[in-house]
Parts: C-alpha cells; sequence; structure tokens
C-alpha cells in the first residue's frame, strides 16, 4: 500500500474533515515521476495552527520549484480522526496525495514551540515509521527537523536523522542533490549521513554524544565520527531581497488562525531583549527593500484573493523607511479592499499614528508588550521602552479611538521582586487612568484594559539561559499577588499556567536525557500538550519518574559559566562571551543599546550580513 | 451587471462547508481578476450571492451563485474565468445574465430535487417495499430536533415527487421536495423518516442535489430556466 483510501464514510464521521482532504486553491499538484524526492513536509499540531504559519509556506514553494522534488503536507489529526485511523489500520498520510509516510524519502517536522514534541512522536507511529532513528531500516523515510526550536537539539536528538540549523533557503538544494546522487550509489543510509557531516548547517546527531558527570551535569560533548565537526554553524540567507519568496499562497480550506497573505519584511531584531530567543537567533537583521516588498505583496494578493495583509517581522516599527513603505502600501491595498494587519509595534506615536491609518474603520483592540511592570525590570531584560512612552502612546491610542487595550508582561524574570509584580497593576492603573484623563466626548465607550502574564521560560542562546526558572509555587503566589493588587473591574487579569512553563523549560534547556522524557510522556498518552484541555501535567510527572528526569534540575537550576550546556555545539551567531556580558549587565540592571545606535559585539558580524555591516 | 453562475460541487471538496465555500468563491473571483462590484459603506465586501447552504459532505451538480460586476462582461468568459482558477472538484457549467429585478437566489429557492443513494450492504433493515408503503400513507410524522426543542412535523406534504429504483449495489432515491425559507425538507430528515428505525441515522449515505426550482406561475423551473436573458 503506497495510498490510503480516504473514504466518505470516514470523512463523515470527524469534525472539519476539510483538515484533511487536500486540494486548495494554490496548493501543488505534480505528476509523481519515478525519480522524483518526496518530502512530507510535518506541522505537529492541527491543520488551521500549521497552515498559518508563514516558513511552512516558504518552503513548500521553495522545494516544489524544483522538477525533481515532490514537497506535500503533513498536520497532526485530531483525536477523533486519530481514533477512526487507527480502527481503521490507516497510517498517516499526504494532503496532496494521501500518500503514506514511509513512502516519502523525507519526513520533515518543524520545530516550532517545545510542546508540539510529543505529537512528533505520535505521528511517527501513526505513521508506522520506528521512532528511534537507530530503529529504523534502510527503507524507511530520512527523518530531518529544522526551525527555532532546532538550536537546542538534544532532546529530539535520539529521534532525528538530521538538523538542519538556520534558514531554509540555504542548504537544502545541497542536500537534494546530494541525496539524488547516494540513491542512485545503491550506498547505505549511514553512508549518506557521513557525506552530509561536510554541509554546513547540518547536523547528525547519531555521530555525537554526551557524558556526564555524577551531579548530572554534561562532562563532555563527543564526536565520533573523524569529520563529525566541533562546532554546527547556522546558515543565513546573505541577500534577503535576492532570495526566493513565493508568489502564491496556499489558501487554507477553512479559516487557519491567521488566514491573510503574510508578507516577511525583514529577519532578525535590532532590539537584543535579553529573554528573547527570536532577536538572538535571527540574527543578523536584513530587512527587505521597499520595491521587494511592494512586488511581493501585489503578486500575493493577486494570487490569493485575500482581503488581509500581514507584515511579519519581530519589530515592524524598526523597518527603515517604513512611513514610505506603508503609505505604499496603504495605497495599492485601498485599491484591492484589502486590510492591513499591523501585528509587533512599539508604543510610539509613529505606531499609534499608522494604526490610526490603516484601520480607519473598525477599530480592533490594541497590543502592548511593556514584558514587565517597573523600569528597574524593563531595563533588566533590555525592553529599551520607558514608562513615559507606554503612558504617551496609551493615550495617542485611547484619543485615536480605542478603548480596548491588551498588555502582555511576564512574571518570573531574573532580579525580580514583589514590587516588580505590583508593578504590572501599578501601570495598569496608570494607563487607565490615562483613559479617565481625556475627554468624555473623545472616549469610545468603556474601557477594557486585559492584563495578560506569561510565566517566564529561560531559553538557548539569551543571555537568560544560564537562569534559574521560577518554580509552580512562586508562580502561582505571584499570579495571587497581582490578582489582589488589581482594583479597577475595568482592568482584566488572566495568566498562562504555570506547569506547562515549567515543561517548556526543561525541554527548552534540556540535553539527549529529556529525549526519554518525551518518549515517556508520549507512551503515556500525552499528546497535543499545547493545547490546554489536552495537557495532563501528572502524566509528564510519572514520565519524569519513569524517564529519572528532575524537573527541577533543568528548570529551577542556575547554570554556572563553566558549565557545558547541551547546544554548546551549535555555533547560532551571537558568541557565548557576549550573552554572558549580556547577563552581567541585566545583573547591574544596566541596558544595551540597540543595533542601530551601537554595535555591542554580539559575535553576529563574522557572517558578513545584516544591520552590523551596513556602514 | 447581474450574473447567475451555476455550479457543481463534487468529490471529497463536498466536505468543505458552505460558509468556507462562500470564502473560496470570494476569493477565487479576486484571483481571476473579475470585476467584481463592491457594497458602499466603512466595510466593503465583493457583491457575491448564494442560494441555499449545502451540508457538508452532499454533492451537487446544481448549485448557484450571483455576482455583480461593475462592467458589462460575457457571462462565458467569466465561467471560463473561473475554471481555469478554481479548485478540484467545482465547475462551473452555465453562466447568463439575469434582469436586474430579479429576486435574490436566497428568496427564490422553493424546492430542490436530491438523489440518495442507500448502499444496501449497510442499509440492511430497510427495503423499497417497505419505503414505499410509508410514502404511500397520508402523513409521514418525524421528530425534528429544532431550536425551540424536539418538534413533531408531517413531512408528506413538503414532497414533491418520490421514485425508488435498485441497482445491484444501492437503492437509489429520487427526490423533490421544498426547499428554502418558509418551507424546507432536508433529505436528511426525509431518511429519518422512511428509514427502518434500526439502520439509525449515522450511517453514510450518498446524497447529491440535482436541481434547485423557483416557483413560478404555478410550477416549480429550474433556475438555471428562470428569467434568463438571452
Amino acid at each position: 500500500m503506497t495510498k490510503i483510501n480516504l473514504s466518505d464514510s470516514i470523512l463523515s464521521q470527524v469534525d472539519k474533515p476539510a483538515r484533511y482532504i487536500g486540494g486548495e486553491l494554490n496548493s501543488c499538484k505534480k505528476g509523481i515521476t519515478q525519480d522524483m524526492m518526496r518530502f512530507a513536509f510535518c506541522f505537529p499540531d492541527v491543520y488551521e495552527v500549521g497552515m498559518s504559519h508563514l516558513g511552512m509556506q516558504i518552503l513548500y514553494h521553495f522545494f516544489n520549484r524544483r522538477e525533481d522534488v515532490y514537497c506535500e503536507r503533513v498536520f497532526a489529526p485530531w483525536a477523533d480522526m486519530e481514533k477512526l485511523m487507527k480502527l481503521n489500520h490507516m497510517p498517516l498520510f499526504s494532503l496532496e496525495t494521501h500518500t503514506i509516510l514511509k513512502n516519502f524519502d523525507f519526513v520533515g517536522f518543524t520545530l516550532q514551540y517545545e510542546m508540539s514534541y510529543t505529537n512528533i512522536l505520535n505521528m511517527l507511529e501513526l505513521a508506522d515509521i520506528p521512532l528511534y532513528s537507530e530503529e529504523r531500516s534502510e527503507e524507511d523515510p530520512l527523518i530531518i527537523a529544522g526551525g527555532p526550536c532546532a538550536c537546542n537539539p538534544e532532546p529530539l536528538a535520539p529521534f532525528i536523522d538530521i538538523f538542519y540549523i538556520g534558514e531554509g533557503e540555504v542548504t537544502y538544494d545541497v542536500l537534494f542533490d546530494k541525496y539524488k546522487e547516494w540513491k542512485a550509489s545503491g550506498k547505505t543510509k549511514r553512508e549518506f549521513l557521513e557525506q552530509l557531516l561536510d554541509v554546513e548547517g547540518l547536523y547528525i546527531p547519531c555521530f555525537y554524544a554526551e557524558t556526564y558527570h555524577e551531579d548530572g551535569t554534561i562532562k563532555e560533548k563527543q564526536t565520533l565520527h573523524p569529520k563529525a565537526k566541533d562546532k554546527i554553524k547556522k546558515v543565513i540567507v546573505k541577500d534577503i531581497d535576492q532570495v526566493f519568496y513565493p508568489e502564491v499562497q496556499i489558501v487554507p480550506w477553512i479559516q487557519a488562525i491567521h488566514d491573510r497573505v503574510t508578507l516577511e519584511m525583514f529577519r532578525g531584531c535590532i532590539r537584543g531583549c535579553r529573554f528573547c530567543q527570536a532577536g538572538m537567533i535571527y540574527r543578523p537583521v536584513r530587512q527587505k527593500s521597499k520595491e521587494v516588498l511592494l512586488q511581493h505583496a501585489k503578486k500575493l494578493l493577486r494570487s490569493t484573493g485575500y482581503e488581509e495583509i500581514s507584515l511579519a517581522s519581530l519589530s515592524t516599527s524598526d523597518y527603515e523607511d517604513l512611513q514610505c513603505f506603508s503609505e505604499e502600501l496603504m495605497s495599492l491595498c485601498q485599491e484591492e479592499f484589502v486590510n492591513i494587519s499591523l501585528p509587533s509595534l512599539r508604543v510610539d506615536a509613529f505606531s499609534v499614528d499608522l494604526m490610526k491609518k490603516v484601520q480607519e474603520v473598525r477599530k480592533s483592540s490594541l497590543t502592548f508588550a511593556p514584558e514587565a511592570g517597573t523600569q528597574k525590570l524593563r531595563d533588566v531584560i533590555n525592553k529599551n521602552i520607558t514608562e513615559e512612552e507606554i503612558l504617551n502612546g496609551c493615550r495617542l491610542a485611547f484619543e485615536g479611538g480605542w478603548n480596548r487595550v491588551k498588555l502582555y508582561f511576564m512574571l518570573g524574570l531574573p532580579n525580580e521582586t514583589e514590587e516588580d509584580v505590583k508593578g504590572i497593576a501599578a501601570l495598569a492603573e496608570k494607563i487607565a487612568l490615562v483613559y479617565y484623563q481625556i475627554d468624555k466626548e473623545k472616549r469610545q465607550g468603556g474601557l477594557q484594559l486585559v492584563v495578560s502574564t506569561s510565566c517566564f521560560v529561560p531559553k538557548p542562546f539569551t543571555p537568560f539561559q544560564w537562569e534559574p526558572q521560577d518554580s509552580v509555587a512562586s508562580f502561582m503566589e505571584k499570579h495571587n499577588l497581582l490578582k489582589n493588587s488589581i482594583k479597577r473591574k475595568q482592568i482584566k487579569y488572566n495568566h498562562h499556567d504555570a506547569k506547562t512553563s515549567i515543561l517548556e523549560a526543561v525541554i527548552a534547556r534540556g540535553d539527549r536525557r529529556v529525549s526519554a522524557l518525551i518518549y515517556r510522556a508520549f507512551k503515556n498518552g500525552c499528546t497535543f500538550d499545547s493545547w490546554g484541555e489536552h495537557f495532563r501535567y501528572e502524566k509528564w510527572e510519572q514520565a519524569a519518574e519513569e524517564a529519572g528526569i528532575d524537573f527541577d534540575f533543568y528548570a529551577t537550576r542556575a547554570r554556572g559559566y563553566d558549565e557545558i550546556l547541551p547546544w554548546d555545539h551549535i555555533d547560532i551567531g551571537v558568541t557565548k562571551k557576549f550573552l554572558m556580558k549580556e547577563n552581567e549587565k541585566a545583573k547591574d540592571i544596566v541596558t544595551t543599546p540597540n543595533c542601530r545606535e551601537k554595535c555591542s559585539a554580539c559575535g553576529i558580524s563574522r557572517l558578513e550580513k545584516g544591520v552590523c555591516n551596513e556602514n | 451587471m447581474k450574473i447567475r453562475l451555476k455550479f457543481v460541487k463534487q468529490g471529497q471538496v463536498k466536505f468543505v462547508g458552505h460558509l468556507d465555500i462562500m470564502r473560496l468563491f470570494q476569493r477565487a473571483i479576486k484571483v481571476a481578476q473579475i470585476p467584481i462590484a463592491y457594497s458602499q459603506g466603512f466595510n466593503p465586501h465583493s457583491l457575491v450571492y448564494f442560494a441555499m447552504p449545502l451540508s457538508v459532505g452532499v454533492s451537487s451538480t446544481g448549485e448557484y451563485m450571483d455576482i455583480v460586476t461593475t462592467i458589462d462582461v460575457r457571462p462565458e468568459t467569466i465561467k471560463e474565468q473561473l475554471n481555469k482558477v478554481l479548485v478540484e472538484g467545482i465547475e462551473m457549467i452555465d453562466a447568463f445574465c439575469i434582469a436586474e429585478d430579479t429576486g435574490s437566489l436566497m428568496s427564490l429557492v422553493s424546492a430542490a430535487s436530491y438523489e440518495i443513494h442507500l448502499p444496501k450492504a449497510t442499509f440492511i433493515h430497510t427495503s423499497s417495499a417497505a419505503m414505499t408503503d410509508k410514502l404511500e400513507e397520508e402523513s409521514l410524522v418525524v421528530h425534528k430536533k429544532g431550536k425551540k426543542g424536539i418538534q413533531v412535523v408531517d413531512i408528506k406534504p413538503m414532497i414533491l415527487a418520490c421514485t425508488l429504483e435498485e441497482n445491484s449495489d444501492d437503492i437509489v432515491i429520487n427526490l423533490k421536495a421544498q426547499a428554502g425559507s418558509s418551507q424546507n425538507l432536508s433529505p436528511q430528515l426525509f431518511l429519518k423518516a422512511i428509514l427502518n428505525e434500526e439502520d439509525g441515522t449515522d450511517k453514510w449515505v450518498n446524497i447529491t442535489r440535482k436541481e434547485l426550482y423557483v416557483y413560478d406561475q404555478a410550477s416549480y423551473v429550474p433556475l438555471e430556466c428562470y428569467r434568463r436573458i438571452v
């Protein structure tokens, strides 16, 4: 069997059957030939989530531009479908041709968040592919993984054959060409993997091992092959204006979380917030020119018929020439009756003005992320924004007709005290007062202020990678403290679940031993852990016991600078020295200027591209 | 200019719901670069209208859609342009101009015809003879779950025509029934009334909507024949 029979009877029994049928506008149909390389692009979550993901849209069309490659999509089936698949002995299949995963050359997973990892194992199992690399045969597909979480590959190392470190447009063509050669040569899979040791940006975990001290810390990172490099360097696109960008986007059948044209404005971020992994691992900053962006926008709107376009970047306000670009984009969109959506804006006069312009009619709520409640703590995390700027931004927004504001904060940041937690409530209160200072005629109905807190998770390749995470008990105390500090009924407070964040921390900074935890959790029935209704902490606790994993060792333990970290063999661009320096500055409550103001020698300039080499 | 289009929805795309199909059409019309008109006001939307929602899982060979264009275009051209863009399973089969004062599709629909295939292998308690008997009775009462709770409805007056045939695999029912906003008999409710209870209502049944009708001058006229400007 190579294809499954997705019968009407099965489809009629599941919720949202359109998740499984494929054939959407702009999806890729190809005649299958013998020597074609088949790539299953797997997003380890449900269709509506995966279809919102820009990276998948880019790589799907990037792969499919090659005649000798056919890339198809695979998503995690929802529980109802999974049950029916098991009942009918139907293995996991691709949307485009309903081919079973075993029949692909590559099965690729994108690693977007740690809590999707059990879904990866579940998808492999549903596909009848052995979970551990060493148990797979010559006939099984190669399992490859990339994306932001691949920067610490160790917790998934035993399951994955190839990790891709960096931006997909750079090395996949090399990989495909080498694969083709190898397939014709009749050599073994191991020989192929050995060949890949020469390829920049690829990490082949079976040629590496970890040894441990008695206290559980890493003693040594070993290479098991003479050709295995000590450091695997991230690969990046050098000419961002010339790099492939799809002219079409698949338009999903059912409304995705983000159902619109996504325009990637730039990669990287000049800000250097110390908690932010994306801000470090996507460096250097490379922005696309206005002309290129407008071209993309035009083509994508034409090919999708979408009624909304979203500007994607880590900090849209930092696009140089935003004024000019946004004006031209607005006139283009007005002609086509298209709305513009602007996520990731800073709270400043220009941004509020821009939002006013693009949202002339419907005033949706405004979202700001001060991240911390006091100036001290904002300086600790290098979130370079003052209270005055926040209040000013809010005033402008209120005067502009907004009355719903969402504020995002983090709890459990390094150096946080009770005063900092209460500071969140105080800041929200000040914002409310700003609202009531405005003339009544200018206000739009009643104020709705939502304060949301997430629990800080220290991540690899950030200055806080050595820092301990708060305990569950401490998070809960802080939730209560904040809840009780908010007195005004117009201010609503909600917070993320602390237990999920503990597990994120364990996995994010996990070493190879943490793979056993993920495996056991999966075997205990955990899947869709990022979905509140599916998350079962007790099962994870049970799995930890079975796998001999101590959550505290990974989550709440402070690491010394001399400790070998699980991701030390990955060279993400920024240096460890820079991260240490930044962590020390956090302790001294000293901020660092952004990359355009002054270079802070993070080490990324070695990659010879981006804002650091602009001048 | 008002243009009425007839299309089919077959194959697995029948599992895409009505609202999602509406969104697809709005987008496909833009991709096909049809000079579609927009509504006035703060939140303009393209002027595309549909006749009657089709349940998820039901195919159709007789769906309708009206569009308004800003300039005069040959209906045939619009049909071709859309077919170039549209996905597998959805195909425009007819396009024609209608008079500006023609009522909305939604208000016109008053009947629909269906072809229903009951696989004999799964509907073991149901026979053509038993169904024919039920259809010949004066009333055909069924419990219908609605917003107001469970109602008892006599569906007999809503059945306009019904024939039964058998082939080697299936019992084939051809049903013409009232449809639309005032009186509506869904094929699912019809089946609930005439199937043997022991066969239940959750087995897969292949249903195709064949045509939609407008009530005009004391008869039911297929929409494709109604006020067509040649």
